[in-house]
């Protein structure tokens, strides 16, 4: 059985290497699909990247747009640099997978030996009842949604409440709602102190958690509420005309709300058949292959990282460590066993900023803590720390934008 | 004293079928868990609940270890009269609280 | 921040491992250097030293 199943897949990857040189095709350009796409031409390997958008949006410091600390054109990022180093860019939609075929919205087909997708995360308002995303903005990815959350706080008149919400495990960004919840107290402390911010939790324990609450009771004591789940914080309904959120034991009017949907891995992934029950894409953690389908390769916020978050640093990580892999196996080499990084700053007032790291290894068929590495920053340290990580964050995000678009 | 979250309508019509949601903020420790110095840490947990509408005792629950903590209880009773709601939950090392509410049957 | 690229290997191996035994005053790379052993330190200053 043993040898008949390996003679199977040296004949299938024979006719590929011997025909021409292989072709990678990458799905998604955003921190993972970009980054991979550069990592693999760097390896010599042919890629095309589907990307449906002309320029992407960075969702990290988006809160800092929000708040009206940032601007949005900061976030954006184009194509050109990896166009200008040759690798074919395709600005259309792509909408399933055939086989070893890409199938594009308009019907034409891009064929692969292998495929790396980096499809982040599908929003699914829909899990809460009466969510109208306009009144009631998500802003969970960089774009409209930013704006109008930024719109409506800015129309907002002093004394209002500015409800927002925080989903259960998993979703992007584990520290993004706590960062957004501390930018808008910020905001409303310089230019509406007379208001409140209430944020409704559906956990009780969440990212940098001590941290959070440190500055939360230094910087905004009375203006910033955290509700979690043990306290009734889980959002079940809400009325988008009354503008009334609803959770499990009562309801909170909000002069301005941002909803934050529980999500699964993006659209493509369900349709492509490389989720399971949970909504997520289960992979092995040495190759980043599907464990659903053979020769599709999955990085970033849609897969199951085990202890690894969905961030763009670790998108980002997960892509040159899935890059390896794609290119040792098309040399018909076994993937080395990888370590991968991953720093998460959030900002909690401008100069203010706080950090988790962790190192990860493959260790039962997922992601695990290196033991002994990571954590977060210290608690009580001085300002000149937190204002060094702050500055260091604003680094990390060029460093990054650079590594993933040149 | 826990904290105790409870969600009823104040008001309901005779024979409306009324959802209630419960949560005790309790720890819910298991009795197998090591702590930081490797000793087992004794069972503390909710063992019971009861739900008394007018003397008469339509809901009841027991609570085991693997249940997680802050345990919530949703239930719903058909609303036959006007009357006082009793929430009742015992636990190890004699712990018992109960909390009250009113509901206005029109 | 001065950029990586392109320092001395020893340099880089150096202060990743003083990182890793809790030396200077770092904010973030003591607790990612005690994540690696002193041979993949090694290996990682090799390739950050030799990229441009």
């Amino acid at each position: 059985m043993r040898r008949r199943a390996l003679l199977g897949a040296a004949l299938l990857a024979a006719p590929a290497l011997a025909q021409a040189a292989p072709k990678v095709v990458v799905i998604g350009g955003g921190f993972g699909g970009a980054t991979a796409a550069r990592a693999l031409h760097h390896l010599g390997v042919s890629v095309t990247l589907v990307e449906r958008e002309a320029t992407y949006l960075s969702c990290p410091f988006s809160n800092a747009v929000i708040a009206g600390l940032r601007e949005m054109e900061a976030q954006r990022f184009g194509y050109e640099g990896l166009r200008r180093e040759g690798i074919a860019v395709i600005h259309r939609e792509a909408r399933t997978v055939e086989g070893r075929q890409v199938v594009l919205a308009d019907g034409a087909t891009l064929p692969f030996d292998r495929l790396v997708m980096a499809p982040g995360i599908s929003l699914r308002p829909d899990a809460i009842p009466g969510l109208d995303t306009e009144a009631m903005p998500h802003a969970w990815r960089a774009g409209p949604q930013t704006l109008l959350l930024r719109r409506q706080l800015e129309a907002m008149e002093d004394g209002g409440v500015v409800v927002l919400s925080a989903p259960a495990n998993p979703y992007r960004c584990p520290p993004g709602p706590y960062e957004r919840a501390s930018l808008i107290a910020h905001y409303l402390k310089t230019q509406k102190p007379r208001s409140k911010l209430i944020l409704l939790d559906e956990k009780d324990a969440f990212s940098k958690q001590k941290l959070f609450e440190e500055a939360w009771a230094a910087l905004y004591p009375g203006l910033l509420e955290w509700v979690p789940l043990s306290a009734g914080g889980k959002v079940v309904e809400v009325d988008a005309a009354e503008q009334l959120v609803r959770t499990e034991f009562g309801e909170h009017r909000a002069a301005v709300a941002s909803i934050i949907p529980p999500q699964a891995a993006g659209r493509i992934a369900q349709a492509a058949g490389l989720t399971d029950r949970s909504g997520w894409c289960p992979v092995d953690p040495v190759s980043f292959e599907s464990r659903q389908r053979p020769g599709i390769h999955l990085i970033g916020d849609a897969i199951i990282a085990g202890a690894m978050p969905k961030s763009a640093f670790a998108a980002n990580a997960q892509a040159r460590v899935c890059a390896e892999a794609v290119a040792a196996l098309l040399r018909g080499e076994a993937p080395a066993p990888p370590k991968l990084i991953n720093t998460c700053y959030s900002l909690v007032e401008p100069g203010y900023g706080i950090s988790i790291a962790g190192v990860y290894q493959p260790a039962n068929g997922l992601l695990a803590d290196v033991p002994g590495a990571g954590g977060t920053s210290a608690l009580g340290a001085p300002a000149a720390v937190r204002a060094a990580e702050a500055g260091y964050a604003e680094d990390w995000f060029r460093t990054i934008t650079a590594d993933a678009f040149g | 004293m826990a904290r105790v979250l409870i969600n009823l309508p104040r008001t309901a019509r005779r024979g409306e079928v009324v959802e209630i949601r419960t949560l005790i903020q309790h720890v819910m420790e298991t009795g197998y868990r090591p702590g930081a110095d490797g000793v087992v840490a004794p069972r503390d947990i909710i063992t019971g609940f009861t739900c008394v509408y007018n003397n008469e005792e339509v809901f009841a629950a027991e609570l085991a270890p693997a249940i997680a903590a802050n345990p919530f209880l949703s239930f719903s009773l058909v609303a036959a009269e006007s009357g006082i709601l009793a929430f009742t939950w015992t636990g190890d090392n004699g712990f018992e609280q109960t909390e009250t509410r009113s509901l206005t049957v029109t | 921040m001065p950029a990586l690229a392109g320092q001395p290997a020893e340099a880089i191996t150096g202060a990743m491992l003083a990182y890793r035994a809790g030396q200077g005053s770092p904010t973030v790379m003591d607790r990612i250097a005690r994540g690696f052993t002193e041979e993949e330190i090694r290996a990682i200053a090799a390739w950050v030293s030799a990229s441009r």
